[in-house]
């Protein structure tokens, strides 16, 4: 029951805004402007359904943003030699920036937000590092990763956003359907008691970094082939953007509640709402200052419905 | 009113309540005058801490009368409890753990320097002050978290001290002290009794009641079994304890019941295992078909050892064998592959997740159970399961899908029993199986035991209440300060309640 609860916040607040694009901007609804806004958005969204599951363990990672930095770094190293192999090295990069973050916080039993904090100013660091401080690597010459960024399946949908929607069904019924599912949102709502059941809490908690970091690349490899290039800052901005989007979904920061068909509503909402700022001529700023502002009104949102219903 | 009753300087009247519908204090009448020393005791869920607890304004009572110095008061809160200069000290002392002593005695009144800062000097010299009144050497420059706990419930008295109380509640404050500490405290209480401030004491250390009391209020469920005045005549263990039991009312129940032997099989073997500081030496043999039962107090290291052989902590040294093979679980999860389960005294952090529904708390432990071929999660087997256990326990709710929060305790604690019943342990370790729950709730739950003993499991079962074991347990053994001291068979002379009691208190 509360799961459908929370799916029609989410829903609620995606319905008024698309009736607020309606009657404001419609064109929004145009069918040129609806692919490009998906696909540009889209590896915002494959990053919000990686951290949906690390939050849903209870704990969070800040430093997703700076993964998709790193992975496409250390892929710059190896694309002159194999772009086949590059794309690989992201992902290879990504899963061991989870991976590390995991042992980390397991391990050492500090918040995982101070200990991303910091893994955010490593990795970042490292990355700047490995290019030697390039404004820009990665060229357009890579048809692949161009492909990847740029192209579309069944002629309509474009791919990142096609990743994003597999992504979000593969993981939406790993929690529903699977027993890895259950641990995840049980040690999210009582990691002790989920430990005193014979949970590996920790195990479960490695796992849902890694696999946030392993997203977290992949979205950077669309994002580059997408622009074409990529800079050490290809992944600014991005953490902030993904927890928009898991908690507009209804993914509650508390841990062990919230669902990815949620995430999915949240990275919709995001991506309307700063096409539409967009269109309407606002800037990126404005749509910075109003993506702070959601993110506040949806967590006071779920929180007075949770406590009323208390 | 007459002339009397104005001397109280606490009177209560007829005092009621009820938690979920199930009435813990049923009219009780309750009377503190200045310069006395009243002690409460009682078996658990006799009402005492809901007693004092109405007192201090922590709960409401549902009816009655409280009359303080001669007014009739309504104490809706701590706040008002504090305004009437009642000060409470609990078991387990609530201080700032992180802050200096004299920073704790001066917490929310602190004295400020013309100049608006904090006057430390003078916080610091009116503590030293305090602590030599009090006879006792503290450093009133630690930090709280260095202390030992005598200091601790010393600093409690303390805080208390300077906020010059009228009535002073302390709440099983020995439980944790050794004997010379003990006298100590005494001390002080009775140097507070000249003071004339009222004192009411709560404790399990009959000893100590008939050391240090004027008079004795006898607590059996929710209501005043008799009140024992040292004036009239000697105040003696032996009336204190038959009063509490109320003998008449549950003699021969346990004696009755027979249980099967049980089998050769030793399940769990402890031998002379020992941890600092928690339990030492203990060796106990565990059989196929059997429930053990542990007594003690609180404190006596019986919790500890249950998580010790459960993986939640470990022991140092000894050894712990299995069905003959050693086991030293760095972790639940260990334990409960060897076929171990633990039911914890604390089902709010330890047994549940609240916000989760009672299938999915019930097959947490279990999910390879319910799993297809595929390695997908058969939803409907969950369902029928989970349906299986509610019946089986008559579990009261909505349905499967319930958030257990939504629950009451028994239920709640329905839950956790299912939990582990559903895993099919060989071994069930049990901190307090019936913990705040009702007598109806605790019944079915010592069926279910006995159930699950007579399939070959076995049982360690610790409760506070040693009537509950007597009822369900073939032998006791009995723990105090981490030791263990004695063992009674069901059928030996000392196989009663007053018998187990007598043993607890003279250690």
């Amino acid at each position: 029951m509360e799961k459908t609860q929370g799916l029609l916040i989410s829903a609620i607040i995606l319905a008024v805004l698309l009736l607020v694009s309606a009657v404001f901007i419609p064109k929004v609804f145009q069918p040129k402007n609806l692919e490009n806004l998906l696909r540009i958005y889209a590896p915002g969204g494959i990053v919000a359904v990686g951290l949906s599951l690390v939050i849903l363990t209870g704990e969070m990672d800040v430093s997703v943003g700076a993964i998709m930095t790193l992975a496409m770094a250390v892929a710059a190293k190896v694309y002159d030699i194999s772009e086949p192999g590059a794309l690989l090295t992201a992902c290879i990069t990504g899963i061991f920036a989870g991976f590390l973050n995991g042992i980390i916080v397991t391990k050492s039993k500090v918040a995982s937000l101070m200990i991303t904090i910091g893994m955010t100013s490593v990795y970042k660091g490292f990355a700047s590092i490995l290019v030697r401080a390039q404004k820009k690597y990665i060229t357009d010459l890579y048809p692949v990763t161009q492909r990847l960024g740029t192209g579309n399946i069944f002629k309509i949908i474009p791919i990142p956003l096609f990743f994003c929607l597999v992504f979000a069904l593969v993981f939406e019924i790993v929690l529903r359907k699977t027993k890895f599912g259950s641990w995840i949102y049980y040690t999210g709502a009582n990691k002790r008691a989920a430990w005193m059941s014979g949970v590996n809490i920790d195990r479960i908690k490695i796992v849902c970094f890694t696999i946030s970091g392993l997203l977290a690349a992949v979205s950077g490899v669309l994002l580059a082939g997408q622009l074409g290039s990529s800079t050490v800052q290809i992944g600014d901005g991005y953490d902030v953007t993904a927890i928009s989007m898991a908690v507009l979904g209804g993914i509650s920061l508390a841990g062990g509640k919230g669902t990815e068909v949620g995430t999915l509503l949240g990275f919709l909402t995001i991506s309307l709402l700063q096409n539409m700022m967009a269109i309407a001529g606002l800037g990126t700023y404005v749509s910075t200052t109003l993506k702070g502002v959601m993110i506040i009104l949806a967590v006071l949102l779920y929180g007075i419905t949770t406590v009323k219903k208390e | 009113m007459t002339n009397e009753k104005q001397n109280d300087l606490l009177c209560m009247k007829n005092i009621h309540k009820a938690f979920n519908n199930v009435p813990v204090l049923k009219g009780i009448d309750f009377e503190v005058h200045a310069g006395e020393i009243v002690t409460i005791i009682g078996s658990n869920g006799a009402g005492k801490s809901t007693l004092m607890n109405i007192v201090a304004g922590v709960h409401k009572m549902d009816e009655g009368e409280i009359f303080f110095e001669g007014k009739q008061v309504n104490i809706k809160d701590p706040n008002v409890a504090e305004r009437l200069a009642i000060g409470m000290v609990h078991q387990e002392p609530s201080l700032c753990e992180n802050m200096k002593v004299y920073e704790n005695i001066f917490l929310n009144r602190e004295p400020k320097k013309s100049n608006g800062l904090l006057d430390r000097k003078k916080m610091i010299r009116e503590s030293q002050e305090i602590m030599q009144q009090l006879g006792f050497d503290v450093d009133v420059t630690k930090t709280v978290q260095d202390l030992s706990i005598v200091s601790k419930v010393v600093v409690s008295i303390a805080k208390v001290m300077i906020m010059k109380k009228k009535l002073l509640i302390l709440d099983e404050v020995t439980a944790a002290l050794n004997q010379r500490e003990v006298e100590h405290l005494f001390e002080i209480i009775a140097e507070l009794k000249k003071s004339k401030i009222g004192i009411i004491f709560i404790s399990h250390k009959i000893r100590e009641i008939v050391q240090i009391s004027d008079r004795v209020y006898v607590l059996r469920d929710g209501k005043v079994a008799g009140i024992f005045d040292k004036q009239q005549s000697e105040l003696k263990e032996k009336d204190i304890i038959n009063l509490m039991l109320g003998e008449t009312q549950w003699k021969g129940e346990y004696s009755e019941r027979t249980l099967a032997e049980h089998s050769e099989n030793v399940l769990l073997d402890m031998n002379h295992i020992s941890k600092h500081n928690m339990f030492s030496d203990i060796s106990i043999k565990l059989y196929e078909n059997e429930i053990i039962g542990l007594a003690g107090l609180k404190g006596s290291g019986i919790t500890e050892l249950m998580y010790s052989i459960f993986g939640i902590m470990q022991y140092d040294s000894g050894t712990l064998c299995m069905e003959g093979q050693p086991l030293k679980a760095k972790c639940p999860e260990e334990a409960i592959k060897r076929g171990i389960c633990m039911i914890t005294n604390d089902r709010q952090n330890e047994g549940l997740a609240m916000n989760r529904s009672i299938q999915e708390n019930i097959l947490i432990a279990s999910l390879n159970k319910v799993k297809n071929s595929s390695g997908f999660l058969n939803k409907r087997r969950m369902k029928d399961v989970a349906k299986e256990y509610i019946g089986k326990l008559s579990v009261k709710t909505s349905g499967p899908m319930q958030q257990v929060k939504f629950l009451s305790g028994g239920n709640q604690q329905k839950v956790v029993v299912a939990k582990w019943l559903f895993r099919d342990s060989k071994i069930v370790l049990i901190d307090e199986p019936t913990r705040g729950i009702d007598i109806k709730a605790k019944n079915e739950i010592y069926d279910l035991l006995l159930e699950e003993k007579n399939q070959g499991k076995g049982l360690m079962i610790y409760s506070p209440e040693t009537r509950e074991l007597l009822n369900i347990c073939s032998r006791i053994i009995v723990i105090s300060n981490g030791k263990q001291i004695a063992e009674v068979k069901r059928g030996d002379e000392l196989f009663t309640e007053k018998g187990l009691l007598h043993i607890m208190h003279s250690y």
